[in-house]
């Protein structure tokens, strides 16, 4: 989160036009009615009360389907005393004005939320002590509710509307009291953009329609790092409606945010620059990765997971343990690369003139994609706008603006504004992927069957190789996803990892390592479980120790814990046992699974929110593995906006069982081989449980994340119920595949 | 069928009219030539005039034909109505009207038969071939099993109930009364009525039996081949890719009842455009009769089975070899920009040629 | 081979003439040449179902249908389902549900469940799920889709 202060916000960057109305405060009473009563009423960039009493809140967050449009604006007016029915919601641009807009990490509620309320206070005091002057009586007293300011003694109110002019010409108070809570049990948050997507109005990334605007494909070198070598663009130019054929700038570690190069088809329609593309015969040579297959990887990284790492934490002695443990369990679990496959491929439209750039574009870094564009064109970042539309999906692969380069270069060379348009084989080829893994755990138990030996081991590409590609293993951030913070009550533990290459660009989905880790901890506890003869909740609460905060002196390690403060969001194992428990019983886990099935049980926890589910696992007609019911708890902290946490974690379901049966990615020959859905197949509406039962278990602790912490547990869930109903143990997913 | 508009400008690849399109919804349930599919419960329409087909897509369109208690696929039927104008009508029934499917053999007599159906001489004529100003249909060549069901669907209720057509009315109360064995019996007595089938004219004897199996052989080779054979599966499902899988998304041959047609994701489209792999498609796509499975066969059961005339539509060597070569679906196997049989379509056609003027000598096994 | 033809479209009710090569499909017709940007592209091989529309009221995929299959068959996109109140019982059942997440497949999933329920006014699971199966969401509102079909089939006679 960024530094700045909640007083650095309102009075330096978000206070705009209030603070000069504010100084002006003694001039306002000189000015026409009229004119007084024509000014809006803005105390930050958030807030603008119009003198209609129309109050538009700014949603400095992307949509992707989280709902920030509506619950982010909805702090702001619950806190201010607006009536949501008044409030028209606009998306920021890219603005330092706006602080930290990066919608990544599940951080839009945990990270915003008291600068949010912040925001609705202030104006809430100003439009009090307005109303306190005009009604003549002390601002104590007065009610400010429903889009008014009301003193309840003498039975009168002013409407918002009416106030904002005298608001605007007060000063901004540094410090104000927040109500004790924020009012909306009982009520359905209001869903800003449903309508627009119902008929057909809502803008993505694509739907920008500008006159002159052309549109551009790229035939991409198929392997990280390859080049074009030579094309002839003869046929394509032919093709009615192709403009131009443009190479791209070539590619060139470390990969970052840039482009991969390739050569682009200009054209006045999509398909015109499909079929142009497709009439393209381009040589490639081969980069670095040419020749690489992720089956040779993965004999490489399966042979090092078998050997001593490097030593992230380490505890007591692991290897003497191992050796004198009355018996170990060993076991090695496999991850493979992941794709986000987004419903929309990456697409945006960009302007190029000479001294500004104009972007519209799905992004969910918009300061991010300012200065990358500027930085492809050319321009001080100052002179590019992004417009963020709707993201149709993001998941992570929008906070990567690689496709807005390419649009903006494009437009620079052909001066006109450009459509970048990404088809599904682009983005599942193209893309930044989940990071594979290998990962090896042993436990070792002594006569009297307690856990004296831990020791997992990582082989597994980092997200830093895409910033800097000597770094070949996970880093602490990484570590710190469900591996550093996951408690360990065994007096010998080991964490060791080991270098895999990076054959393609390594990027960040949706809860990112914890897939993984999660992964190999919740399968292993089950493993361990059976063995022992005792439930697996039984089990893991035996392996995370007593309910206490695990503190990093604890751990023997840095806890990255989400860029959270360790005060504010404390690693709470007791938290573990209270959603374990909720969803235990909601699901009858220890009792009759249903007909056909038989449960499966994990949980995690990830980005300062805990996380348990059930899942009871069927057969198909094909004898496959099906999810008949799911249960998913999460231990949120204080709830928001209901509707929308119960929907991101029935959606975690459905994202879990896809990386659980289908999801896989390999290379060859450098190239990656899948291309669409019918070779990464995700879940369709047949894969989904017949009920999804959502569990809210709040502590009404300080709000965690929502986003993502459903997703990890899901897949150890599904292979754990596959275990118990078939007996097969499986350890590599995916568990069906393409 | 002649097929006229190049789609695709190329006179050997196969190509499809207007009329096409329109019907590429209706090929699948009511077969290319108006046949009926009776494993999908459709009646056979190619004998029906265009008045009367146009009062039944009428019908179904303004909720006069009692939906959706009629047999299953009867609420597709509304649905594809209610798509249609007066103006799409109009067309279909006149494509409807212009088909001929092939004749069938008659039925044996029926005494109890003949003798239930003088009522509805008036409207159906002694021969039952319908009468256009009564708007009545013909049943001659109509699915015995479908009949049955029209006739008890009246008599109970399920069509000509309440808001139903006043000629459906009429039928209702026709029908009450009649006992299951009379319907049976009035069903055999129609299919009675049928003239004899001409002969049929089997081409002249001159090609040697080893020749004729030998020719058979590559048949049957073609048969096996995924273009061909997908489409002709053992089961229900229609099969996919050259590894020959069963379709994606649960998709069967029973999907267009319930509104999921083979047109929902396979539309016409030029072959071959160099575009990455696209759902492969034609207007007409569709599976043929259950009875025309490919997949499974032993080359004597698929000799056999090519040569039983109930099966593959009433033809003997002649019409097969002209089916093969005229056949809209069948062409697409060499056009689809996927790999193709072992041997091109006009070594096919002289195939079926050779091995008919052998007299279509089957293999031991 | 495609050589740009003029087609007369019937779109939404209202005739509409462009010139377009006749292997273009109707998806990009819709999008590029006539300005509906309500279709979206999702996969371009009828796999994912974001594109559907109606010809004629039957749901089919645009990415794959060629302007030149279209005919005289009537064409609804999601704009004219339901008119400019969004009044379609199934855009209604959307809503109340508070179906979408990012929303990017929910018009293609709107104008399948519309023809769903013009197919089967009662539909099954079984048929809801076999339908709609050709749809996929990434954000996973399966079971608000199920329960917003369901709901839009109780209120009504045939939409």
């Amino acid at each position: 989160m960024s530094t700045l202060t909640r007083r650095g916000f309102l009075v330096g960057l978000g206070a705009g036009t209030g603070l000069v109305l504010g100084a002006q405060r003694a001039d306002a009473r000189s000015l026409e009615p009229a004119a007084v009563a024509a000014i809006p009423f803005e105390p930050n960039a958030w807030v603008r009360l119009e003198p209609t009493g129309e109050l538009v809140l700014t949603c400095s967050r992307s949509e992707m389907g989280q709902g920030v449009r509506a619950t982010l604006p909805w702090i702001v007016a619950a806190e201010m005393g607006a009536d949501f029915d008044r409030v028209t919601v606009v998306q920021a641009p890219g603005d330092e004005r706006f602080g930290n807009q990066n919608t990544d990490g599940s951080t839009s509620i945990r990270e915003f939320w008291p600068l949010l309320r912040e925001l609705g206070a202030t104006a809430r005091w100003m439009l009090a002590e307005a109303g306190a002057a005009k009604l003549g009586v002390p601002v104590e007293g007065l009610v400010v509710e429903d889009h008014h300011v009301s003193d309840p003694a003498s039975q009168r109110s002013i409407p918002f509307g009416e106030l904002a002019s005298a608001a605007a010409a007060l000063e901004v108070p540094h410090h104000v009291e927040l109500r004790p809570e924020l009012a909306h049990a009982g009520k359905a948050l209001p869903f800003t953009d449903a309508r627009a997507i119902v008929d057909g109005s809502a803008v993505f990334g694509a739907d920008t329609l500008l006159d002159d605007l052309v549109v551009a494909v790229v035939a991409r070198p198929p392997d990280l790092g390859g080049h074009v070598v030579s094309f002839d663009d003869t046929a394509a130019r032919a093709v009615p409606g192709v403009l131009d054929v443009i190479e791209l700038p070539r590619w060139r570690a470390p990969a970052m945010f840039k482009e991969v190069g390739g050569v682009a088809v200009v054209a006045t329609n999509t398909w015109a620059a499909m079929k142009g593309r497709a009439a393209l015969p381009i040589t490639f040579a081969k980069g670095k990765q040419g020749g690489s297959t992720t089956e040779g990887d993965e004999v490489a990284m399966r042979a090092l997971v078998d050997t001593r790492g490097r030593r992230k934490r380490k505890v007591g002695n692991v290897e003497r343990a191992l050796d004198r443990a009355e018996r170990v369990h060993t076991a090695v679990y496999e991850v493979p690369h992941l794709v986000h496959a987004p419903m929309e491929p990456p697409a945006c439209v960009v302007s190029f003139t000479d001294d500004h750039c104009e972007v519209w574009a799905p992004v969910q870094a918009p300061q991010r994609t300012r200065k990358q564009v500027a930085a492809a064109v050319g321009l001080s970042h100052k002179k590019v706008t992004v417009n963020v539309t709707l993201l149709g999906g993001g998941f992570g692969r929008k906070s990567k603006p690689d496709f807005v380069r390419e649009a903006a270069i494009l437009s620079k060379a052909v001066g006109r504004p450009v459509r970048m348009q990404w088809d599904r084989a682009d983005d599942i080829r193209h893309s930044y992927y989940h990071a594979c893994s290998i990962q090896r755990m042993d436990a070792g138990f002594d006569e009297e069957a307690s856990l004296v030996a831990w020791r997992h081991r990582v082989c597994s590409p980092s997200i830093f190789s895409t910033f800097v590609p000597f770094i070949q293993r996970p880093q602490g951030m990484e570590l710190g996803m469900g591996l550093m913070d996951f408690a360990l009550d065994v007096p010998n533990i080991a964490f060791e990892t080991h270098p895999a290459p990076s054959r393609v660009r390594i990027g960040w989905m949706r809860s990112v390592y914890n897939i993984n880790h999660a992964f190999a901890n919740q399968c292993f506890v089950d493993e361990l479980a059976r063995g022992e003869g005792i439930s697996t909740p039984a089990m893991l609460k035996r392996v995370l120790g007593p309910p206490r905060i695990l503190t990093e002196r604890e751990a023997h390690a840095n806890i990255m814990n989400y860029g959270s403060s360790h005060q504010e969001h404390p690693v709470d194992v007791g938290r573990w046992y209270a959603i374990v428990d909720a969803v235990v019983e909601a699901s009858g886990y220890e009792g009759e699974a249903p007909d056909g099935c038989a449960f499966g049980f994990a949980a995690h926890a990830s980005f300062n929110s805990y996380c348990a589910c059930v899942v009871a696992v069927g057969k198909d007609a094909q004898g496959r593995p099906r999810v008949e019911e799911a249960w998913i708890g999460i231990d949120c902290g204080q709830v928001m906006n209901e509707d929308r946490v119960r929907a991101q974690m029935e959606g975690a379901v459905i994202f879990g069982i896809s990386i659980a049966l289908y999801g896989r990615i390999s290379v060859d020959d450098g190239a990656v081989q899948q291309g669409n859905f019918d070779d990464y197949p995700v879940a369709r509406i047949t894969d989904a449980p017949r009920k999804t039962h959502v569990v809210l278990a709040s502590s009404g602790e300080a709000p965690g994340g929502v986003g993502e912490p459903g997703v990890p547990p899901v897949a150890p869930a599904i292979v754990n119920g596959w275990y118990a109903l078939t007996g097969e143990r499986v350890r590599k997913l995916p568990l069906v595949g393409s | 069928m002649l097929l006229l508009i190049p789609l695709l400008g190329l006179a050997a690849e196969p190509t499809a009219t207007n009329a096409d399109l329109a019907y590429a919804v209706c090929v699948h349930c009511h077969g290319a030539h108006g046949e009926g599919r009776p494993e999908l419960w459709t009646p056979r329409i190619g004998d029906l005039d265009a008045s009367y087909v146009a009062a039944q897509l009428t019908a179904y369109r303004d909720g006069q034909r009692s939906w959706p208690d009629e047999a299953r696929g009867a609420s597709a039927m509304a649905a594809l109505a209610r798509g249609l104008d007066d103006e799409a009508v109009a067309a279909l029934s006149t494509t409807v009207a212009a088909m001929e499917p092939e004749l069938l053999p008659p039925g044996p007599p029926s005494e109890a038969g003949a003798a239930a159906w003088a009522p509805c001489v008036a409207c159906h004529g002694e021969d039952a071939r319908g009468n256009e100003a009564m708007q009545a249909p013909s049943l001659l060549y109509q699915e015995p099993g479908y009949l049955r069901a029209q006739l008890k669907s009246y008599r109970d209720g399920l069509r000509g109930g309440e808001g139903d057509a006043p000629l459906a009315l009429s039928m209702a109360a026709m029908a009450q009364g009649l006992d299951d064995a009379t319907i049976d019996a009035l069903v055999d007595h129609v299919a009675s009525l049928r003239p004899p089938l001409p002969p049929l004219v089997q081409p002249e004897v001159t090609a040697t039996k080893e020749e004729g199996l030998e020719a058979f052989a590559d048949i049957y080779a073609v048969s096996q081949h995924p273009r061909c054979m997908n489409c002709h599966p053992a089961g229900d499902a229609p099969l996919q890719t050259d590894a020959s899988r069963p379709h994606i998304l649960g998709i069967t041959r029973f999907s267009p009842l319930d509104g999921v047609h083979c047109s929902t994701c396979h539309a016409a489209r030029p072959a071959g455009d160099g575009l990455a792999p696209l759902p492969p498609a034609d207007s007409l796509w569709s599976m043929p009769p259950v009875g025309m499975a490919f997949q499974d066969r032993s080359p004597a059961e698929l000799c056999e089975q090519l040569k039983d005339r109930s099966v593959n539509g009433g033809r003997g060597f002649i019409g097969l070899a002209e089916h093969v070569e005229e056949d809209h679906l069948l062409l697409t196997s060499w056009h689809s920009g996927r790999t193709t049989p072992p041997i091109s379509h006009p070594e096919l056609v002289e195939r079926f040629q050779t091995w008919g003027a052998a007299g279509g000598p089957c293999p031991t096994r | 081979m495609s050589d740009t033809m003029t087609y007369t479209l019937t779109v939404n009710g209202e005739e509409r003439s462009l010139d377009a090569p006749a292997d273009m499909p109707l998806l990009w017709v819709l999008r590029d040449l006539l300005g509906l940007t309500g279709t979206r592209f999702g996969c371009g091989q009828a796999l994912c179902g974001a594109c559907t529309v109606h010809l004629d009221g039957q749901a089919v995929r645009s990415c794959v249908t060629p302007v030149a299959a279209v005919g005289r068959r009537r064409v609804t996109t999601i704009e004219g389902l339901g008119g400019s109140a969004a009044e379609h019982p199934v855009q209604q059942a959307w809503m109340a549900e508070a179906v979408p997440q990012c929303g990017f497949c929910q018009a293609g999933q709107i104008m399948s469940a519309a023809a769903l329920l013009a197919n089967h006014p009662s539909p099954s699971d079984e048929q809801i799920d076999g339908f709609m199966a050709g749809n996929i969401c990434r954000c996973g509102t399966y079971d608000r889709i199920r329960r917003a079909i369901r709901r839009a089939a109780a209120k009504g006679e045939s939409p």
